[in-house]
């Protein structure tokens, strides 16, 4: 019988003997903890808030990180869901502008809401299929790609607004971005179920797990009878449509548009699902990761400004915080032999 | 031959803490010998050579260079002794010209500036010195398998070699490029270079190496001893310290055809018409280029086809993609198994159902636990050997990631199995281990299609073999027509005396 060990490692570490299994086990723990690394920064952060601020572990913070945490959330996952194909949307802000653009300007034209609404997030979809098309069918390079399509939309709200603030009145598109239920923002729930539904689908449904298989290796998906095209365009699809969502939310919190809002979230949303775990080459990545990325960014910028620390070092702590996710992302893959 | 051994190691031994890599092993090189290290993976091969390059240092024992104790020398002295270890991945840069991957990174300079004249000199001098006839100026990702690792080789070994350890060096190659690289090996002892060869092939040690030494669990299995004494068998036993029985198919009795070829055709090869048995397992034969793997291929649905009709059973199936050609039955197992067959981010478990989730679900969702059960079912089937479900596809051996992919192929319920050399780089256990469960698997009804170079294996497994030369099928002959291996080779080969015949 053949009792050696079935895994195949290198011929030094060959015998797994009481030794090894200590040794693997303690790998497995590490392991874990980089996993869940976004996870054991956001208490310690926490933590350190605060203890520096009272006002930082209250109810009323809670919610005003939830609220600010929801336009980044939603973003970082059309990203995610990009970066899990090895591709990546960066257009998705400029998507998120013209979307909020498109609803502000049915309202404002007297369109009902409910189909300024659909216009905004049909707007952010067909967005999305143009970039899925342009990627997948014309093998165009998706960084250039959307990261063009993302000037070309930020441009257009420019031209169309002429740089000014277009707002609209209170009515049922603002009532999302700022009604409160027993005493709660109402805002926050549309990234948690958005969120909830993520995780279902890439864990629990096969067009899920086509997309890490699409990201893992585009040639074995295809042998393994997968249309990686339609995948991919499907994904970016996605991003668009929740590009599109996140448009709505932004407008209806800020009963308004205009190009300046969303200037510092690209990074963010690019930053987030790194710092989340989701791998930039593609096939690994959970989405509770992306959640964390983007609750840790939220709540290092709400904690910087809480305990009164300059706005002069908040981007400083930002890029700190990417970088340390890339070389966390860089000891993963390592660790993994990907 | 010269009496005194090139390289010798006494009793050399290697602990990593409480593991033992090597025990007391001896080793003896002859001076312009290509000598076989053959063992299984985890045998001690790997930790042997670098014991001798001089990357780690021997818990006990000596070894000795030309008579002389070099155990206390590090890796880059003994470089300079001419003892080179190449790796099984070469370090060719593709976008680069031939000359360049030569002298890269030290660049010849005139005043300040790279001297490209003198690049183009070296390299000629090189190329002609080492006889790989390329030019210069060609990138070297255009050259063929076997040239770019002869152009690696050369890198290493440039002025100063004497000695070259090969790690694996024909993984990924056909018979016929293993063949011109060894010619060339040879060529290169009879300009006085030595070579340790490693593998675990022991067909690699039958036809490059002249002498060997036979590694398992860390202990010489059988002293060294020159090939011409060592049948396939003995080696394989040596290796595995078990009988390693060959499997032999019971011929099928012919059965009504289940998969018809009508004026099939692909790029590159002439139409062609055949049809497979149910049960039948059917060689497509011949030389990269030949026909075989395009055919195969369009097939699977992994290339256009052109023309032509394929039947299954009553229906005419249409295959435009793999989904296509999986959804009318038939499923394909790439010849590139890490590149093409598996997505190294997932588990087992994941491997083994990918593109079969929507088998695998309950209203849209889908069904852990029959995911679970269908896998443990797997695994006892085909012997997968891994720690568990949960366990990254890459930390298998390559029989058992081989396993794997065979399951992700049955899962798809397949009625035909496209198999393109399914024994590539996996160990002779695991080999047998293959060739049962294709066996098996005919015996429920299953038709197989399958690639393979090695002829002797062919005979063993397939009912009858295409063989294909120069973009057609020339040949189709039962296996009980075929008088041996040789006459299978000479087929494959453009054989003058039947260029007139079928």
């Amino acid at each position: 019988m053949p009792t050696e060990p079935t895994v195949k490692t290198s011929d030094s570490t060959r015998r797994t003997t009481g030794v090894n299994a200590t040794k693997w086990a303690t790998r497995r723990v590490a392991d874990v903890m980089l996993d869940n690394i976004v996870w054991l920064l956001l208490v310690g952060f926490s933590v350190v808030a605060g203890l520096s601020s009272p006002f930082f572990l209250t109810t009323a913070n809670l919610q005003n990180i939830l609220v600010q945490a929801t336009v980044l959330s939603m973003i970082a996952l059309a990203v995610g869901v990009t970066l899990l194909i090895a591709q990546i949307d960066l257009s998705v802000i400029g998507n998120l502008v013209f979307s909020g653009l498109i609803g502000v300007l049915l309202v404002r034209a007297g369109v009902p809401d409910v189909i300024a609404i659909l216009a905004t997030v049909a707007t952010g979809t067909t967005v999305g299929l143009v970039n899925g098309v342009f990627v997948a069918k014309l093998k165009m390079n998706s960084l250039i790609e959307t990261l063009a399509m993302g000037l070309v939309l930020t441009g257009a709200v420019l031209a169309i607004t002429e740089g000014k603030t277009l707002t609209v009145a209170a009515s049922s598109y603002t009532y999302l971005g700022n009604a409160r239920v027993g005493g709660w923002p109402l805002m926050p729930l549309v990234f948690i179920v958005t969120y909830v539904i993520a995780g279902i689908v890439s864990t629990r449904t096969a067009w899920g797990r086509r997309l890490y298989a699409v990201g893992g290796n585009p040639r074995a998906a295809t042998a393994a009878g997968i249309r990686i095209d339609a995948v991919r365009v499907q994904a970016f699809i996605v991003a668009g449509a929740i590009a599109g969502v996140a448009g709505f939310l932004q407008t209806s919190y800020l009963s308004g548009v205009n190009t300046t809002v969303a200037s510092d979230l690209l990074l963010y949303a690019v930053a987030a699902p790194v710092i989340g775990g989701v791998s930039l080459f593609g096939g690994y990545g959970r989405v509770i990761g992306l959640l964390g990325g983007a609750l840790l960014i939220t709540v290092t910028q709400v904690a910087l400004q809480i305990v009164n620390v300059s706005a002069y070092y908040v981007q400083m702590v930002g890029g700190g915080m990417i970088l340390l996710a890339v070389f966390v992302d860089a000891i993963r893959i390592r660790r993994r032999g990907l | 031959m010269n009496s005194h051994p090139l390289l010798e190691a006494r009793g050399v031994s290697k602990h990593f803490g409480a593991v033992t890599a090597l025990d007391g092993v001896d080793f003896t090189v002859s001076p312009g010998a290509v000598h076989g290290v053959l063992g299984k993976n985890g045998a001690g091969k790997s930790t042997l050579m670098a014991l001798i390059a001089g990357a780690i240092a021997p818990t006990e024992g000596r070894i000795f260079l030309n008579g002389s104790d070099i155990t206390h020398l590090s890796l880059p002295e003994r470089k300079d002794l001419g003892i080179h270890l190449m790796e099984q991945h070469t370090e060719i840069v593709p976008s680069l010209g031939v000359a360049e991957n030569l002298i890269f990174p030290d660049y010849p300079t005139k005043n300040g500036l790279v001297d490209w004249s003198a690049v183009r000199a070296r390299g000629e001098d090189l190329l002609r010195r080492y006889g790989l006839s390329v030019s210069c100026d060609q990138l070297a990702g255009t050259l063929s398998l076997p040239d770019q690792r002869k152009l690696s080789l050369i890198k290493t070994l440039a002025d100063k070699g004497t000695l070259a350890i090969l790690d694996e060096p024909t993984t990924a190659m056909s018979r016929e490029e293993r063949i011109e690289l060894f010619e060339w090996i040879r060529e290169l002892t009879e300009g006085g270079l030595t070579f340790i060869y490693i593998t675990h092939s022991t067909r690699d040690v039958r036809e490059v190496c002249n002498e060997y030494t036979v590694l398992r669990d860390g202990r010489g299995a059988g002293a060294a001893g020159s090939v011409t004494t060592g049948s396939d068998e003995g080696l394989a036993k040596l290796m595995t310290g078990v009988d390693v029985v060959e499997f032999k198919r019971e011929q099928a009795a012919a059965d009504e055809p289940l998969l018809r070829l009508e004026q099939f055709q692909v790029a590159g090869v002439r139409p062609v018409s055949f049809s497979v048995g149910r049960g039948e397992v059917v060689g497509l034969v011949g030389l990269p280029g030949s026909g075989a793997r395009e055919v195969a291929r369009a097939l699977a649905g992994l290339q256009e086809i052109e023309a032509g009709s394929v039947c299954l059973g009553d229906t005419e199936v249409y295959i435009r993609h793999t989904a296509d050609a999986i959804d009318a039955g038939i499923a394909y197992l790439p010849n590139d198994r890490i590149g093409e067959g598996l997505v190294p981010q997932l588990t087992v478990q994941e491997n083994l159902w990918t593109g079969n989730w929507p088998t695998q679900q309950v209203l849209g969702f889908l069904d852990f636990n029959r995911m679970r059960e269908g896998f443990a079912k797997s695994r006892e089937e085909f012997e997968i050997q891994t720690s568990g479900s949960e366990q990254l596809i890459n930390q298998l051996s390559g029989g058992n990631q081989q396993k794997v992919l065979l399951g992700r192929l049955v899962g798809t319920a397949p009625r035909v199995l496209v198999l393109d050399e399914p024994t590539a780089g996996i160990d002779v256990e695991a080999k047998e281990d293959v060739h049962r469960l294709i066996d098996a698997l005919t015996m429920q009804g299953l038709s197989v299609l399958m690639l393979a170079y090695d002829p002797a294996e062919l005979i063993r497994l397939v009912d009858r073999v295409l063989v294909f030369r120069d973009g057609a099928l020339v040949h189709e002959l039962l296996v009980d027509e075929l008088t041996g291996e040789d006459m299978l080779f000479d087929l494959i080969h453009a054989h003058t005396a039947e260029s007139g015949g079928d």
